[in-house]
């Protein structure tokens, strides 16, 4: 067996989930990006509030004998056409460009989520209406829209333009709260509070406001560059802000038609424009970034619980053997597969994808993800023939419907065209034996195959499988963690610990007379009929993280036995006999009792 | 599929209308048509009194709404500032913004989708970071801001493309425009491809299908691909009227004589038909291409239903 390094993506997923906000800020401030960005914006807030900090000069002092001209001594950006200072313009110009971005985007998420929450929230009537109306504000092109209604209006205020753009920009924050807080409501932890008969008003604020606000919080950061970028662009056609409002718009349309003779009057707004877009965008990514991020991992962390004693590397090894491991970030440094004799990590990458599906095929756990949702399940085992056997799309066809009926799956012939979700667990699961079985490869790996089905269709599966592999006389490794379904189909176990084998054996050996106290633990956890009023037993502990795998023998720290010994090296798997091994130090005291 | 479509079509019907109202009562109920008509002049009263009558001006608004939406359907939207009757401005107008949208568009697609997916296929690479600083600077700068660098710098210093486009519109003309028009979609394509593709790639079915031993390039093309462009399909086919809407900057600085030029020339004079008419076709168009990705997407991805 080869032994598996594996590298997890994050290792905060160990750490206990703190709060979503706390962690979002924790990733945030790792976040260079997140620094760059905020000191950007600082210094942008700053100015728009005291330009004078920067420059002595006014915008507004303008000598036309000076026009066009570049830099001189205390005028280091040059003048423009109207002979005013382009440094002091360009200064001058950040208030307008923040305070409409900044006002834009608070009216806009005030009225998409007071819209959107109330839509989502209510539903029915509600939402119809109010989508609607979303609708028919989204049905305008934003700048469009806002080129026809300026020009009508004849604005040219902070304040026409702010309203205006909010009112053209909520449906888009809208439509993200309305799905945030729907699927907030759906959580179980909203319906407990239900249930407990909290009142509409506490619903909302306590429950669902801080569960829907960060999507929000996500596009509306992100949407601060775009409102920025807008209303320059609105002021650049002559419709957003009017002189003597100082806009990095107006001063690059004015520029724009001189660019042959002066570009300096354009370069230096246009400069500060895309740079105080760029500074809102970065903060948009990297808030996106922190609030995404902690979704995943506190989502990863509880698929660990779930699955329990499987954290112990039995899916990393058969994935390693199938050489499907995602590398980076696994690596395997030594050891190696052998299949038939050979080498499998010393093959070429196309040997070895030759033998996949052909001679070593491997079922899944979850058949409901590990089939495309978007292909028939007729394309996807007739894929099977296509590839390795160059047959033709028909007649890998046939052969697909020939293997549904193998598997026993009824009216094969018209369910070929169907997808993967339109089948039952069960059926899902005989689609992805088929799958294995349609090369009569030598050697099928299952992967938990029965773990996601109910225990009357996991007998059914259990036996069909057996069925199958005795009628193609093929290899099996299954890999579960229900000693049950071992006892009934195995020949051979060999039991895994900390990524490591500690014991394999002949199947009744093994539950006879385990040689391993990790083992032993396990059968031990079994309910039995036969013995009544005992309390069941359980390991105590939990398996290691295998980042973190424990001094000496893994098992030690929860091993009844443990030695000083245990804890300091680490044992050999020790022969016992024909077929019987055992890695623990202690392996004979073990058997007898 | 058939109940789907038609379904659509009819939800379409009130967007429409309420779409086409606002509009309309923006640009008729706050500007006043007349008095923009003699624009700094003062007109006689008579005259003025003259004219609102014969443009129905004196009626309700959802009246003289009605009257408008009628003559667009027998395919008269009235009359430029110059007697020009609006339909034959758009005659003009539409080719010319259409190519310019078909050559932008393509460019969206080629280079935007090409970038996604080399990017999210080797995701925290070089490459990648290339890709996403790329995507970033093109985000942050103005359409306006690199349409005028780049017709500086390649029309008028290198020469290597004419800066302005000429009346005839070929295609080769517009490759110019079409990336300045391209641009900002082009990196939100590019970056919601990669993240899609970044996704999608760890899936147990991807896994699936390497463990059934597919060579990687039906992997990637028919299994990952399918999947994974199904969103950047939602957001291509809404671009295309935000294309067409943007236009009206890219056509401005290129002097190209299109739906773009006329509308703002509309917009300077105050004609109301002209803006009312163009935007009302430049909606349609939105709302078609709305309708089209949904239908797109419920053939794409089969899980959704036809209901």
């Amino acid at each position: 067996m080869p032994e598996i390094t594996e590298q997890a993506p994050a290792t905060e997923a160990a750490a206990a989930p703190r709060s979503l906000w706390g962690d979002a800020w924790r990733d945030l401030r790792r976040n260079p990006i997140f620094y760059i960005s905020a000191v950007l914006i600082l210094f942008l807030v700053l100015i728009s509030i005291w330009p004078s900090l920067l420059t002595g000069t006014s915008p507004y002092a303008c000598d036309l004998g000076r026009s066009q001209q570049g830099p001189a001594p205390g005028h280091p950006f040059g003048f423009t056409t109207q002979g005013c200072d382009v440094y002091a313009r360009t200064v001058y110009g950040a208030r307008a460009s923040v305070v409409v971005g900044i006002c834009t985007t608070l009216l806009a998420a005030l009225l998409g989520c007071v819209f959107g929450g109330l839509a989502g929230f209510f539903g029915g009537w509600w939402d119809a209406v109010l989508s609607r109306i979303g609708d028919i504000f989204f049905g305008i092109p934003v700048l469009l829209g806002g080129i026809v209604f300026l020009s009508v209006i004849k604005g040219g205020s902070i304040f026409t333009v702010v309203l205006l753009m909010s009112v053209l920009g909520w449906p888009q924050i809208a439509r993200i709260a309305r799905s945030a807080v729907i699927s907030a409501k759906q959580q179980d932890y909203v319906q407990a509070a239900r249930a407990l008969g909290a009142s509409t008003p506490r619903m909302l604020l306590r429950h669902i406001a801080p569960n829907a606000l960060a999507p929000v919080i996500v596009v509306a950061t992100i949407a601060l560059g775009t409102y920025i970028s807008l209303e320059a662009t609105l002021s650049f056609l002559g419709v957003g802000l009017k002189p003597p409002t100082v806009s990095w718009g107006i001063d690059i349309s004015s520029a724009a038609t001189q660019i042959r003779n002066a570009p300096h009057m354009l370069l230096w707004p246009a400069g500060a424009l895309s740079i105080t877009v760029l500074a809102f965008i970065m903060l948009g990514d990297a808030v996106r970034d922190a609030l995404n991020g902690v979704n995943y991992s506190v989502s990863a962390g509880e698929t660990l619980a779930v699955l329990g004693e499987s954290g112990s590397g039995k899916s990393v090894t058969a994935q390693a053997i199938m050489g499907i491991l995602d590398m980076p970030p696994a690596k395997i440094p030594r050891g190696e597969i052998r299949f038939r004799g050979e080498d499998m990590l010393t093959m070429s990458a196309d040997a070895r994808r030759r033998l996949r599906g052909a001679k070593i095929a491997m079922i899944f756990q979850d058949a409901l993800s590990s089939l495309n949702p978007v292909l028939t399940v007729g394309y996807q085992l007739g894929e099977m023939f296509r590839v390795h056997q160059g047959l033709s799309k028909k007649a890998a066809l046939a052969k697909a419907v020939e293997l549904m009926d193998r598997v026993k799956i009824p009216a094969a012939r018209s369910r070929a065209g169907d997808f993967p979700h339109q089948f039952s667990g069960g059926m899902r699961q005989r689609i992805m034996i088929a799958m294995a079985l349609a090369l009569e490869p030598d050697l099928i790996i299952a992967d938990e195959p029965t773990t996601a089905l109910d225990v009357t269709v996991q007998a059914q599966v259990m036996d069909l499988l057996a069925e199958l592999q005795a009628e193609y006389h093929m290899g099996l490794i299954l890999i579960t963690h229900d000693l049950g379904v071992v006892a009934d189909v195995a020949d051979k176990i060999a039991v895994m610990y900390a990524g490591r084998i500690v014991e394999t054996a002949p199947v009744h050996e093994l539950y006879k007379n385990p040689a391993h106290p990790y083992t032993r633990g396990l059968l031990d956890s079994i309910p039995r009929l036969d013995q009544k009023g005992q309390e069941l037993y359980a390991i105590k502990g939990l398996p290691p993280n295998l980042l973190n795998i424990p001094q000496g023998c893994a098992f030690h720290p929860r091993c009844p036995k443990a030695q000083d010994l245990c804890r300091t090296d680490t044992p050999a798997l020790h022969t016992l006999g024909e077929g019987r091994r055992s890695a623990c130090h202690f392996w004979k005291e073990t058997v007898n009792g | 599929m058939g109940r789907y479509v038609i379904r659509r079509l009819l939800q379409m019907v009130p967007v429409f209308i309420g779409t086409t109202f606002l509009i309309f009562v923006m640009v008729y109920a706050l500007g006043d048509p007349v008095a923009a008509m003699f624009g700094d002049r003062t007109p006689d009263p008579a005259t003025a009194a003259q004219i609102r009558e014969s443009l129905h001006l004196n009626d309700p608004l959802w009246s003289q709404y009605l009257q408008y939406m009628a003559g667009i359907f027998r395919g008269d939207f009235g009359t430029a500032f110059n007697g020009t009757p609006v339909a034959e401005l758009m005659g003009s107008a539409f080719p010319n913004t259409i190519k310019l949208t078909l050559v932008a568009f393509a460019i969206e697609v080629v280079v935007g989708v090409g970038l996604g997916i080399v990017a999210g296929m080797r995701r925290g690479r070089l490459v990648d970071t290339g890709v996403l600083v790329f995507t970033l600077l093109v985000i942050s700068i103005p359409t306006f801001v690199t349409g005028y660098l780049l017709q500086y710098f390649i029309g008028v210093k290198l020469a290597w493309a004419a800066p302005a486009v000429s009346n005839d519109v070929a295609f080769g003309e517009l490759l110019l425009p079409g990336i300045v028009l391209a641009g900002v979609s082009l990196a939100y394509v590019a970056r919601l491809t990669r993240t899609s593709i970044a996704e999608n790639i760890r899936s147990d079915y991807i896994r699936t299908a390497t463990a059934k031993g597919l060579p990687r390039r039906r992997v990637v093309g028919v299994h990952l691909l399918r999947n994974s462009l199904i969103p950047v399909i939602t957001f291509l086919g809404t671009d295309i009227g935000a294309l067409m809407g943007g236009a009206i900057v890219t056509e401005r600085i290129f002097n190209i004589q299109g739906v773009g030029y006329q509308l703002y020339q509309g917009i300077l004079r105050q004609n109301a038909p002209t803006v009312v008419g163009f935007v009302t076709i430049l909606v349609v168009v939105f709302l078609a291409a709305n309708l089209i990705v949904d239908l797109l997407y419920a053939v794409l991805d089969p899980r959704i239903r036809y209901a």
